[in-house]
């Protein structure tokens, strides 16, 4: 993953080799960078080879269109947030890894119901340990602290979810979804059905030794229903679907539950563009209901799009937030690549 | 632009690995398996041992079927060897591999005897049966907890310390086997006189007892590790650690509870063996089914009555080679072979199951 900096020195060394005589293929799902880069495009659409046009012709929807087999809009909305209360307050979280390096030092910023806030940074900066950590999945270092405010911002409500597990934090009744990194090797069992993969975090519910399947085959049922995943059946294992029925299956069961705050990581890596608005539009909805989003990606423009606000992570730390409706693609990769001087002091 | 050969050169043979088998299929390449088996293995009797395949095949069924004691003999060996199938299923279903169940065994068989030998005749028959299931169950369920604490405390290999706990408990029985026998050659059977502590007999058939609890283990296990939460536990903790922690199992308790467990019916297996079998002990008793279940729960993929076909069937493929070797008075080797390769065909064929062949130039355009 490239900052756009580093796109533009990639694409002046590649626009040289050209001039220099040179035939030049670049893969990419980034329109923006086709129509920047190449002379013309072939456009492949599941395994197919589906069209070459000149890229003077090109737009991105007509790319688009080509790549999907029907129009899709290209919009990504941003509603203003509506209702918006303090619902995570994260203060001087800090990770110290199993090598003794600090992934993340000393992260504070709040998550508001209502609100997207996206977090920036390249790849392998602390964003699969801030979220592990929220979720009570990643040992911390002490003094740090994350407070859950359940529906205002009263503090007798508060409670901390620093040294709970996700089981301690599910039975205090919170609802914290996750949409983890590793799809298959920590958010599903690949080797399960959607059905058992629905009941993943609810099979301890009801008193019986044995475990209620009749729930999970509803809501997988739903959810293959309303999210069109592609499946032989709900039985089928989710390891032979494709990865965007997979992501679908995992954001879909995470969504069920009904979240007060939802957290994804790289949710839409590896998805086809069709589907990766599917989330993008799911994720707009939770967030109109009033749940508090952390988005991780990777692709500048959606996080500019998608966010409200945005925190970019630089070697572990705290290098800024920022409005997602006044920033733009510099700023982040400009956050993303320099520690500022006062880094985590730049707060809105 | 010009049309570019994109043809490459094609392999005689492929493989391609089959998106999902009918149930026909999985019958029809079975049944192919066996048919090639008994075809091969025509050929290797004929001209290798000369002797008549018909006639050596019908031997071989012999081993199992020719009278009712042997029938019954036979029933008692995979009671045995079943039982410690079942045992092994919940631990190899989290991918734990417990390779000590010849070892959980025997400790299960010594709390028998140790009980036999030492309250036999001075309690009640009803105290001495409940002691001897109770100190068996116990002992199992220790020798299962041992590696199984360490597995989730310090990760240590679950492999080797269950390997290396059956030689522990082989030597804890030697010892005992020692102590019992005093000045005498032998052990023989604890309690000949009182005979307290033997199984009683029901229906005329000896290792009636075995086989109901057999029975009912495989049902048991069966729906414990397909309907209960505990059994749905072992499934992700099996998978994948992270997707368990993500789910908020606590992954130490599951592999300790499930190991237990797993111990806990190779000890049982123990007082069933000493009580209703052998009614004495040795380090022998366990007799390498610890390890022979190992293949079975493997090629059963944990299915408890998939387990109940293939102990009948390597079961039946022993006594068959057992008798074709004292019948043909042939070398041991040979009617190993002879059941051998059988046995070879039946586990190759799973690979059909899973993959096909594809020969050049003959595949039809797939869509």
């Amino acid at each position: 993953m490239l900052t756009p900096q580093e796109t533009d020195r990639l694409f002046a060394v590649l626009k040289n080799m050209r001039a220099d005589g040179k035939s030049i293929i670049i893969i990419t799902h980034k329109l923006h960078e086709v129509l920047s880069i190449s002379d013309r495009v072939s456009i492949l659409r599941k395994g197919e080879y589906a069209g070459t046009v000149d890229t003077d012709m090109a737009t991105e929807s007509s790319l688009t269109e080509l790549m999907v087999g029907k129009k899709v809009e290209l919009n990504i909305e941003c509603p203003e947030p509506v209702n918006r209360h303090l619902r995570l307050n994260v203060h001087n979280l800090s990770v110290t890894n199993a090598e003794g390096v600090r992934v993340l030092d000393s992260i504070s910023f709040e998550a508001f119901s209502g609100e997207i806030l996206g977090i920036a940074g390249i790849s392998g900066n602390g964003q699969k340990e801030l979220l592990e950590a929220i979720a009570g999945l990643q040992h911390v270092d002490a003094g740090s602290s994350v407070v859950y405010y359940p529906d205002d911002d009263r503090d007798s409500t508060a409670e901390q979810l620093i040294g709970k597990t996700p089981k301690d934090i599910r039975d205090m009744g919170v609802h914290l979804s996750f949409v983890p990194e590793d799809r298959l090797g920590m958010g599903l069992v690949g080797s399960m059905s959607m059905v058992d993969n629905m009941m993943l975090k609810s099979y301890t519910s009801g008193h019986s030794p044995f475990a209620d399947r009749k729930a999970p085959r509803h809501l997988a049922e739903e959810i293959k229903d309303s999210l069109g995943v592609v499946t032989p059946s709900i039985n089928t294992p989710v390891s032979r679907l494709s990865g965007g029925n997979v992501q679908k299956v995992l954001v879909g069961r995470e969504i069920a539950d009904a979240p007060s705050v939802l957290m994804t990581a790289y949710a839409v890596r590896g998805l086809d563009i069709h589907t990766s608005y599917t989330i993008y539009h799911l994720l707009n909805e939770q967030k109109q209901k009033g749940v508090a989003i952390i988005y991780v990606g990777e692709d500048l423009d959606v996080l500019v799009d998608l966010c409200d606000r945005i925190l970019v992570l630089c070697d572990g730390k705290n290098n800024g937030i920022v409005e997602g409706r006044k920033t733009s693609k510099e700023e982040l990769g400009l956050l993303m690549t320099s520690l500022q001087e006062n880094h985590g002091g730049t707060d809105r | 632009m010009s049309q570019i050969n994109t043809a490459v050169h094609e392999p005689l043979l492929r493989v391609v690995k089959r998106s999902e088998s009918t149930m026909k299929q999985k019958v029809l390449v079975r049944a192919a398996a066996i048919l090639l088996a008994l075809i091969v293995d025509a050929l290797f009797i004929f001209f290798i041992t000369g002797l008549n395949p018909i006639a050596v095949y019908t031997t071989m069924f012999q081993g199992t079927f020719s009278t009712a004691m042997r029938f019954s003999w036979a029933l008692r060996d995979l009671a045995s060897l079943l039982l410690i199938g079942v045992a092994l299923a919940p631990a190899f279903k989290m991918r734990f591999w417990n390779t000590g169940a010849e070892g959980q065994v025997l400790v299960g068989a010594l709390a028998t005897a140790a009980v036999m030998v030492y309250y036999g005749g001075k309690v009640p028959n009803w105290l001495l049966y409940s002691a001897m299931l109770i100190a068996s169950i116990l002992a199992g369920a220790l020798w299962g907890f041992i590696p199984a604490w360490f597995k989730a405390h310090f990760n240590t290999n679950e492999t080797l310390f269950t390997l290396m706990m059956n030689y522990v408990a082989i030597q804890i029985v030697a010892c005992f086997v020692n102590i019992w026998r005093g000045q005498a050659s032998g052990l023989g059977k604890l309690n000949m006189k009182s005979k307290a502590g033997w199984f009683p007999q029901f229906f005329g058939q000896r290792y009636n007892i075995n086989l109901l609890v057999v029975v009912l283990l495989v049902v048991l296990m069966y729906c414990y590790l397909r309907y209960s939460k505990q059994g749905y536990e072992i499934a992700v903790v099996g998978e994948s650690e992270n997707t368990a922690r993500y789910a908020g199992i606590n992954v130490g308790k599951v592999i300790i509870r499930t190991m237990i467990i797993s111990g806990a019916l190779c000890g049982l297996t123990g007082f069933l063996i000493v009580g209703g079998r052998d009614q004495t002990i040795s380090t022998g008793t366990a007799g390498g089914n610890g390890f022979t279940a190992i293949i079975v729960a493997w090629l059963s993929k944990f299915n408890t009555f998939t387990m109940a076909l293939i102990s009948f069937l390597l079961i039946f493929l022993d006594k068959g080679a057992m008798e074709i070797a004292s019948a043909y008075a042939l070398n041991d080797f040979a009617s190993d072979i002879i059941a051998g390769i059988i046995l070879f065909f039946i586990l190759g064929s799973e690979f059909f199951i899973n993959y096909k062949l594809i020969v050049r130039g003959i595949h039809k355009e797939v869509r």
